[in-house]
């Protein structure tokens, strides 16, 4: 019963993408997949999500075990979910501190394109549900309430630092003299186009510096130097090491089974040099027509058999494709037959 | 056998890291996929609403060949002022996604001051998007892009963001630059990235391992432009220095030269091995 369930909407599942693909829009339009196509997908992709949140139950059950019952390499298990959960709380860390930083003075941002909307409103003669000068006073209200929370913001991240270095302090004046403007401004705003094109400017600067004083001050931050140390310093270099290990291999391969033997293997090898060759800079101190060999033979003899490999692979794919469509590829159905 | 496997890694690592230590670099081998797509780039005429789009899809196992490759694609767009957004298929990729741009901001910054590039208005980074071949249907089909990533990374709306004012469909992306070193990853694209008709000027950089797997898209014209390996973007990186003189030395020759060493180191291993078979052979024919 379970296994024809899961056969069953498999099959469905399938047959939505595959109408969905090829039909034309108005029909999806007409039965009205057009529109809960975006929802459909996205659940399909929180699927897959979740998949990664099983994953580290499955590490936790699997290693948890491993280290609560002592098992051989349990040293291991008990480093990979360290690096794990560590891993983790300075990712979240640091997203937490670049959104702050994003955040920063948002409403200033709302706040330009406000009075910038009241200057075209004006200019233009548009009839507004609110009249221009309450719509100014309501303008002029929220930039004070706003500048006085990015004021305190700013001392109280001031105040955290004995001293400040002399970008901090670049960015620290640039703030103070963007919000003097501003404040300056409040006194004589009126509802007149140019003068609401002005004032928007300076919400908008008054904004940036305050986000720039952030930005370097996350960049100087422990979270920071933290998520390069575990990012930069520690996974690109690992995954590096890792990959660079080919580079070895190939030489060591190159020097022990490289062998010209037959005359296929030869044609093989003599394609290789050429290849290696037209592709680095020495090739040019033996031959300088050594890259457009290079490109004739990627072009032709190796696009030939490339496109045979990728037809037959593509075929081969249709295939798998279809007998996973129609569940004659999983486990779950071959266990329930034997 | 007096060559043994252990001396054959010794021996790679002095030929790899030498001329990475001394800083020794050469001239790149021209690479025409790569010419091609830096005079595309060059030749980009935007309209209002226009953007670039820069798919990172690469860890840190390919990140000696695909960052230089980005670094270099993202420097022209800036110097050209032409938007871009940055986003990736791939987790581990989610560091670069950050890095890569404000690195080459803050580099074109320090070569010519009077060069400011701000997030938001020169890049956008629309952080990781799971759902591969799902997601970038979805892309393609969207009528109205910013709904359709509502967010950036770091959680801003998209309709606050200058550089996605006025972006609506999928018309707007001009360019798509794909980097990776994935198998299947590519693919994707070049099969959903469209939408009646339409498809961006597509350009690629791929490791060397998989310029054969490209090299048939460059053919077909599916693909604009390539960078083939570190090769490619040294070139670029050749062609930039052409262009602006002013610009400072990068990653990408320097990376190319120690893996021109280390082709050189194969191809001797290789007449090597082969030279030794043959004297073995011979020793044994005379004794026989």
């Amino acid at each position: 019963m379970r296994a024809r369930l899961i056969k069953t909407i498999t099959f469905i599942a399938g047959l939505y993408f595959v109408l969905e693909f090829l039909l034309p829009a108005f029909v999806l339009k007409a039965i009205g997949v057009e529109s809960a196509h975006e929802s459909i997908t996205q659940g399909v992709v929180l699927v897959g999500t979740m998949a990664a949140g099983l994953g580290i139950i499955n590490l936790f059950l699997v290693h948890g075990a491993k280290i609560a019952f002592r098992r051989k390499g349990y040293p291991n298990s008990a480093a990979l979910l360290l690096g794990l959960v560590f891993m983790m709380f300075v990712a979240l860390s640091d997203w937490g501190a670049t959104r702050s930083v994003e955040l920063t003075g948002g409403s200033l941002d709302m706040l330009s394109q406000f009075a910038e909307r009241i200057a075209a409103d004006s200019a233009e003669g548009n009839e507004t549900s609110m009249p221009a000068v309450e719509r100014v006073t309501l303008l002029k209200e929220n930039t004070e309430k706003e500048l006085l929370r990015l004021r305190s913001e700013v001392s109280s991240a001031r105040n955290e630092s004995v001293t400040l270095d002399p970008i901090e302090e670049t960015f620290m004046l640039e703030f103070s003299r963007f919000s003097n403007i501003l404040e300056a401004s409040l006194t004589t705003l009126q509802a007149e186009p140019e003068v609401l094109q002005e004032f928007s400017k300076q919400l908008s600067d008054t904004q940036v510096a305050a986000r720039q004083f952030f930005q370097h001050r996350y960049e100087k931050s422990t979270t920071k130097k933290l998520w390069d140390f575990m990012f930069d310093g520690l996974f690109v270099s690992l995954g590096s090491a890792m990959f660079s290990l080919l580079g070895v291999y190939i030489a060591a391969a190159a020097f022990r089974a490289f062998r010209v033997r037959t005359f296929e293997s030869s044609l093989m090898m003599t394609a290789a040099v050429l290849v290696m060759l037209g592709q680095i800079p020495f090739g040019l101190w033996i031959y300088e027509g050594m890259p457009d060999i290079r490109q004739w033979l990627l072009e032709y003899p190796n696009g030939a058999s490339f496109r045979a490999i990728k037809i037959g692979a593509a075929v081969a794919m249709l295939v798998m494709s279809f007998r996973m469509w129609l569940s004659l590829e999983s486990d779950y159905s071959v266990s329930e037959e034997v | 056998m007096f060559f043994g496997q252990r001396w054959i890694y010794v021996f790679m690592m002095f030929v790899v890291s030498a001329p990475l230590i001394f800083g020794y670099s050469l001239p790149p081998a021209k690479m025409d996929a790569a010419s091609n797509l830096y005079t595309l780039v060059d030749n980009i005429d935007l309209e209002e609403g226009d953007i670039a789009f820069i798919a990172l899809d690469f860890g840190p196992n390919t990140k000696a060949e695909n960052e230089p490759q980005a670094a270099n694609l993202i420097e022209h767009l800036m110097r050209r002022r032409i938007p871009f957004a940055v986003f990736s298929q791939y987790q581990n990729a989610v560091g670069f996604l950050d890095s890569i741009p404000r690195a080459v901001a803050r580099r074109l910054n320090e070569e010519d001051p009077t060069q400011v590039y701000t997030y938001g208005v020169d890049w956008v980074n629309l952080g990781y998007r799971p759902g591969r071949s799902l997601f970038i249907q979805g892309l393609a089909k969207s009528d109205d892009l910013v709904e359709y990533f509502k967010k950036d990374a770091s959680g801003t709306k998209l309709k606050e963001i200058p550089a996605f004012q006025r972006v609506k469909t999928i018309r707007n992306i001009r360019l798509l630059g794909e980097f990776t070193g994935l198998v299947g990853m590519f693919d994707t694209y070049v099969q959903f990235f469209q939408r009646d008709g339409y498809v961006p000027e597509f350009v690629h950089g791929c490791t060397s391992i998989t310029i054969p797997e490209a090299f048939i898209y460059l053919d077909s014209g599916q693909l604009k432009g390539l960078f083939e390996g570190i090769a490619g973007a040294a070139w670029y990186s050749y062609l930039l220095k052409e262009h602006y003189p002013d610009r400072g030395v990068d990653s990408a020759m320097l990376i190319n030269t120690a893996l021109g060493v280390a082709h050189l180191a194969i191809i001797f291993l290789i007449l090597l091995g082969n030279g030794l078979m043959v004297y073995q052979l011979l020793q044994k024919g005379k004794r026989t």
